[in-house]
């Protein structure tokens, strides 16, 4: 017996329509014999190394920084918490040109922070660590949201347990809360990864495009649209890939979470 | 015996105002209506909460005060729950080793620590397995192996049984008394079995405040409160174990059926109120312990009538219907004949002693006939079913 209306068919078909035709569409003008020789062109590979080394990076930030985060607003109560668990969740829907002018106006070199560091010779505007600041500033709140529902899950019983039996407050942490939480830590991380890799439009008000320096492989796609639509593509097929391989880890990930 | 553990607190946001103390060695049930304050007992000695004021002291050592708070992890305390919460990504071996282990042993000797508890729980065939691959009574088994492994200083132990199929907790309950002789241990709990079967002594606690504490024979015998009145619900008579299928209750002698009791050791039997039926004759062919009784006093409750009724210088409560009574013309201070077992009656022994301790079993058994007026060489016949024969705790100094 159907649980739903039968009408519910049209628009879910229209919906996946919505999102699979345009990929299947750029899928067929992807151009397959070339790809190859696409993908190793210098332009092609400075574009990737720098997403990757720009990604590793803020993602290892994203992890140093926000698994605390969710674990403090996990286990803590009161109004600061509600103020602080809203400010970690507003970048995810801030629009990211935003995100950008909002760290051009803090770090540029006339900012808020930016200003004093000129002054001392460390400029961040527009050099590859505004690339990494970029990606984190967006990415951070993917992994702190999925890893604190985790955490709040669990309901930190575990924990008083551990504690009860002798283990030290970062004993604890090491070997009962991150293994506990391993998979929606791993699915976490995946998310932001994945975030910090599409990144676009904080990078490019804040960080510019500057080949080898600032130019990620997002940047590079919307430069080369025109000008070299196949190389496009090709890359454009790259980051699809990657996204494929991520939702599946990240699904893979949350089934086997639930399962332990 | 003096006070080990000794708390004198108060918490004020859950008006808790006590002052308990625990000899080593004891094991003190601890009872009481739901929010009355029990568990918060026990998280004062875990260390999981302050107190506002007073002190907690074990030895002569300040654990919780106005001048500091020993957190949990530097205490030696372990904390038995209703749910195992057994760490799911390890398997049963790591589970019990990860104190040992958090206290300082090399991960070898914290194993081989948690492999000699596995053993005495009858669990070391299980440990490779995951949590999630126990039941519920292998797991709360495996709970209580991995608190032991500390070596704690006092057991915590909140209502240890309660989710437990009811097929589980007996051999659970054999396993932990066992597990507690000579240890010092809290217990809260709901299942008067639980304090029958593990406690030394009885404190009841209501609306925060302790409300009563002594000997779980004394309170048993005349509970203080209403709400230990209907905790306790069954009698309880203690004696000394006769053979391995009666206890002796001064002269009388009370019968079920045991493998493993030991004659000359203190012994507990419980019978329930609803299970005694009060004659005035001896009553002939009728499949009974029958016990000479003095009846003490008689209420009215309704649609029952309790009679209070003295065996042995014990009191026993029975519970009749109010025609019964009247048939009967009872008055207190008239000796009449008590018949016990009509439905189930418990015997208990306890086996603490000497040579160590030893568990009857439960078993459904066939009660027998005793004629209360010839007990030396009673004519002994098997004749009711569903008395049961469970084990006991110490007495107090037993």
């Amino acid at each position: 017996m159907n649980r739903y209306p039968r009408w519910a068919w049209l628009p879910f078909v229209g919906g996946l329509a919505l999102l699979a035709v345009p990929i299947l569409g750029m899928l067929t003008r992807v151009p397959w014999g070339r790809l190859p020789e696409l993908l190793i062109s210098p332009r092609s590979l400075e574009a990737l190394r720098l997403s990757l080394f720009t990604c590793l990076i803020s993602t290892g930030i994203v992890l140093i920084l926000g698994v605390p985060t969710a674990l403090v607003l996990a286990r803590s109560r009161g109004a600061w918490t509600t103020a602080a668990r809203t400010l970690v969740t507003v970048p995810m829907v801030l629009p990211p040109v935003v995100a950008g002018l909002a760290l051009l106006v803090t770090f540029g070199r006339r900012g808020l922070i930016g200003a004093p560091l000129s002054q001392v010779g460390i400029e961040i505007g527009f050099t590859t660590a505004a690339v990494i600041l970029a990606q984190s500033f967006v990415s951070l709140p993917f992994l702190v949201v999925s890893l604190e529902g985790a955490l709040r899950a669990s309901g930190g019983e575990y924990e008083r347990v551990a504690g009860n039996l002798g283990a030290s407050p970062s004993r604890v942490f090491w070997k009962v809360t991150l293994p506990i939480a391993g998979p929606a830590l791993a699915s976490g991380t995946a998310l932001a990864f994945a975030r910090s890799l599409g990144e676009f439009g904080a990078t490019l008000t804040f960080a510019g495009s500057l080949q080898g320096t600032t130019r990620t492989l997002p940047l590079e796609i919307y430069l080369l649209r025109e000008s070299d639509s196949e190389l496009a593509l090709a890359l454009s097929l790259v980051l699809i890939v990657v996204a494929i391989l991520i939702v599946g880890l990240a699904t893979r990930l949350r089934a086997w979470g639930e399962y332990v | 015996m003096s006070d080990w553990l000794r708390l004198d607190v108060t918490v004020r946001d859950r008006d808790l105002v006590l002052g308990l103390g625990v000899a080593q060695g004891e094991t003190v049930a601890i009872v009481g209506p739901n929010g009355a304050g029990k568990s918060t007992v026990l998280q004062l000695v875990a260390g999981s909460l302050r107190p506002d004021s007073g002190e907690i002291r074990l030895g002569g050592e300040i654990l919780s005060g106005p001048d500091g708070h020993l957190p949990p992890h530097r205490r030696r305390f372990s904390y038995v729950e209703q749910r195992s919460l057994l760490f799911p990504h390890l398997n049963v071996l790591d589970n019990v080793a990860f104190g040992p282990r958090s206290r300082g042993m090399t991960k070898a000797e914290a194993r081989q620590r948690a492999m000699d508890e596995l053993r005495t729980l009858g669990l070391d065939d299980l440990a490779s397995r995951r949590p999630a691959a126990l039941s519920g009574g292998q797991a709360q088994r495996a709970a209580i192996a991995r608190a032991l492994a500390i070596d704690p200083q006092v057991l915590l132990l909140d209502e240890p049984f309660a989710a437990l199929d009811v097929t589980v907790s007996p051999e659970l309950r054999r396993l932990l008394h066992d597990r507690l002789i000579d240890r010092t241990a809290l217990l809260v709990t709901h299942d008067v079995l639980d304090v029958v079967t593990l406690a030394d002594r009885l404190v009841a606690i209501e609306s925060g405040r302790i409300v009563a504490d002594g000997g779980v024979e004394e309170i048993f015998a005349a509970p203080p409160t209403q709400f230990l009145a209907d905790f306790v619900g069954i009698n309880l008579l203690h004696g000394i174990a006769d053979t391995p299928d009666a206890v002796r209750i001064g002269d009388q002698l009370l019968i079920g059926t045991g493998d493993r009791l030991v004659a000359g050791r203190p012994a507990r039997a419980t019978v329930a109120p609803n299970a005694i039926s009060v004659h005035l004759e001896p009553p002939g062919g009728s499949p009974r312990n029958v016990l000479p009784a003095t009846v003490t006093g008689i209420a009215s409750h309704g649609p029952i009538a309790e009679v209070l009724l003295e065996v042995g210088g014990q009191r026993l409560r029975a519970e009749l219907t109010p025609t019964a009574v009247s048939e009967l013309r009872l008055v207190p201070n008239q000796t009449v004949e008590l018949a016990e077992g009509s439905s189930v009656a418990e015997l208990c022994e306890l086996l603490r002693g000497a040579h160590g301790p030893e568990f009857a079993r439960i078993l459904a058994v066939s009660a027998v006939l005793i004629d209360g007026k010839r007990m030396a060489d009673a004519a002994i016949v098997p004749v009711h079913e569903g008395v049961i024969i469970d084990v006991l705790p110490p007495f107090a100094g037993g």
